[in-house]
C-alpha cells in the first residue's frame, strides 16, 4: 500500500517520524472510529450501555474518562447522536482543550479564533462546565452554519458566535485563546487519503505565511499573562514549530510544557533543514498517528 | 447581530415556560436573554464585546412571534426540568417522530396533556418538540435534525 504515499511525502517526514517504519505503515490504515461523551448532557454510563443495547461496543482511552473508540459506522444514527449526548470526534481533535484544562476552569473569557464546525468549541464548553464566557469565532459565515447547529445541539450555553477576520477582530483581551490554525491537514491523511493527491510540499508553505500572521493576532488578543493555544493537525514544520519561532522571536512569550496523562506525546523539532530554532520549542508537542494510533498533530502552548 | 431582549418577550417566555412546562422563572436566573432576528430569543452568557459584534448566543430556547414556540434545543437540553405536557413515546413512535413524521396518539397519551406545544420523551430522554392537536402530534422536528434510520 505504500505506492499510495508520495515519495516527497515520505521523504520529507520519515527523517522526523518516531518510529519511521511504525509510521509508513500506519498511514494506510484506516483510522480508530471516535467519540466523546458530552458531559454537558449525557450520563455515561447509560449512553454506554444504550450503545451496546444496539450492538455498538465501545472503548475507554486512558487519557480522558470521556473518549471512547467504537466499532460501527452509523453511530450519527444512534439515539445519544441526535440528542446530543455524544460528540463524533476524532481522538487528537480532542487533544488542544484538554491540554487546557486547568486553565479553562479558571479562565472568565476564552477566545476560539477558528470555531468552526465546533468540535473542539464544544469540549471547551463543557471542559468550562457550561460557565464564564466563551466566543466562538470563524471567519466563514457559511461554516458558522455548522458551529451554529453544534453548539446548540451540544447543550452549550456559555457561548457566542463571532464572524470575524482574525485580523479585524474587536480590541478585546481574553484569559485563554485557542487557535487551532487552518493548515494543510496533512496529519489526516488515514481519514482522508485523497489528500495525498494533492499534497505538496508548497500547499504546507502556502498556509505557513498565514499561519504567521494568525498566531500573532491571537496572541495580542491574551491579557498578560494569558495563555495562547496553539495546534494544527499537519506535520509540517514550516506549519508547526517555524510559526512558534516566529512568535517568540516577535513577542514576549513563553511555552510551557505539555502532558496529558496515558497519552504519548514527542517532542517538537529544534532544528529543521539545518536551521536552528529556538531551543525552548523542544516544549511544544508533536503527535505522531502511530504513537496512540489517532491522527497526526502538533500543540503549542504559549504563556504571554 | 444580537439585541439585550425586550423585558415583554423574556416576560412571555417565562410566563410560556412555567405554565406550559411548569419551569420555575429561578431556573432561567443565570442566564442573560438575547433577541435574535424573526423573534428568536437564546440565553447565553454575558458578553465581553459589544452586542453588535455578535452573530449569535447559545442557545436558541424559543420563538417569539405571535405565540411562543419552544426550539427543539431546548427541549433536549432542558427537558429535565419539565414537569407537565410530557408525552413519552413508544419505541415506534419515537422512529416515526424522529424521521420527521406526525404521529396519532391514543388517549392514554391524552390524559395528561393539553392541546399546545408539548415535550416528548423517550425512555425519560427528551426528544423535542410537537405541537398537540386534538390526538395529533404535529412534528416539529426542524428538517435539519430529522434522522430516518434512528437506531433504537
Amino acid at each position: 500500500m505504500n505506492f499510495l504515499v508520495p515519495k516527497e511525502f515520505l521523504d520529507k517526514y520519515l527523517p522526523i517520524a518516531d518510529q519511521p517504519d511504525s509510521f509508513t505503515s500506519i498511514l494506510t490504515s484506516p483510522p480508530q472510529k471516535s467519540f466523546r461523551i458530552n458531559p454537558l448532557k449525557g450520563v455515561t454510563d447509560e449512553v454506554l450501555t444504550r450503545l451496546k443495547k444496539i450492538g455498538i461496543t465501545c472503548n475507554s482511552v486512558p487519557w480522558y474518562k470521556h473518549a471512547f473508540t467504537h466499532n460501527v459506522d452509523n453511530l450519527s444514527s444512534s439515539l445519544d447522536r441526535f440528542t446530543g449526548n455524544i460528540y463524533i470526534q476524532e481522538l487528537a481533535s480532542m487533544l488542544p482543550p484538554l491540554i487546557a484544562e486547568q486553565e479553562l476552569q479558571q479562565a472568565e473569557t476564552v477566545l476560539d479564533c477558528c470555531a468552526a464546525p465546533g468540535s473542539k468549541t464544544t469540549l471547551i464548553a463543557a471542559l468550562m462546565n457550561n460557565k464564564n464566557s466563551l466566543i466562538a469565532n470563524d471567519r466563514s459565515y457559511i461554516r458558522i452554519r455548522g458551529l451554529k447547529f453544534n453548539i446548540d445541539k451540544s447543550g452549550v450555553t456559555n457561548t457566542l458566535v463571532t464572524n470575524f477576520p482574525l485580523k479585524t477582530f474587536p480590541d478585546t483581551q481574553f484569559d485563554l485563546v485557542m487557535l487551532d490554525a487552518p493548515c494543510s491537514s496533512d496529519g489526516t491523511v488515514r481519514k482522508n487519503p485523497n489528500l495525498f493527491q494533492s499534497w505538496t510540499p508548497k500547499r504546507c508553505r502556502s498556509y505557513a505565511s498565514r499561519q504567521k500572521q494568525l498566531i500573532l493576532q491571537a496572541f495580542d488578543l491574551l491579557h498578560e499573562d494569558g495563555i495562547l493555544i496553539y495546534s494544527t493537525c499537519s506535520f509540517a514544520p514550516e506549519e508547526n514549530e517555524l510559526v512558534i519561532n516566529k512568535l517568540l522571536s516577535e513577542r514576549d512569550a513563553a511555552l510551557l510544557p505539555i502532558s496529558l496523562s496515558g497519552f504519548h506525546f514527542s517532542p517538537a523539532l529544534t532544528e529543521w533543514e539545518g536551521y536552528r530554532l529556538n531551543p525552548e520549542i523542544a516544549k511544544c508537542v508533536r503527535v505522531w498517528p502511530q504513537m496512540n494510533n489517532t491522527d497526526g498533530f502538533f500543540i503549542a502552548k504559549v504563556q504571554k | 447581530m444580537i439585541k439585550p431582549c425586550p423585558t415583554e418577550f423574556k416576560t412571555r417566555i417565562l410566563e410560556f415556560m412555567y405554565h406550559r412546562f411548569g419551569i420555575d422563572t429561578s431556573f432561567f436566573d443565570p442566564y442573560l436573554f438575547y433577541l435574535g432576528p424573526k423573534g428568536k430569543v437564546m440565553i447565553g452568557p454575558k458578553a465581553p464585546l459589544d452586542l453588535q459584534h455578535i452573530d449569535t448566543a447559545s442557545i436558541h430556547i424559543a420563538l417569539v412571534q405571535r405565540t411562543v414556540k419552544p426550539s427543539t434545543n431546548f427541549i433536549q437540553s432542558f427537558g429535565s426540568k419539565i414537569n407537565i405536557n410530557r408525552i413519552p413515546l413508544s419505541k415506534e413512535q419515537t422512529q416515526s417522530y424522529c424521521s420527521g413524521e406526525d404521529i396519532l396518539l391514543d388517549k392514554t397519551h391524552l390524559k395528561k396533556s393539553s392541546d399546545g406545544f408539548v415535550a416528548l420523551f423517550y425512555a425519560d430522554i427528551p426528544l423535542g418538540c410537537g405541537l398537540l392537536r386534538g390526538s395529533n402530534l404535529i412534528n416539529q422536528l426542524p428538517k435539519a435534525y430529522r434522522l430516518p434510520n434512528l437506531l433504537l
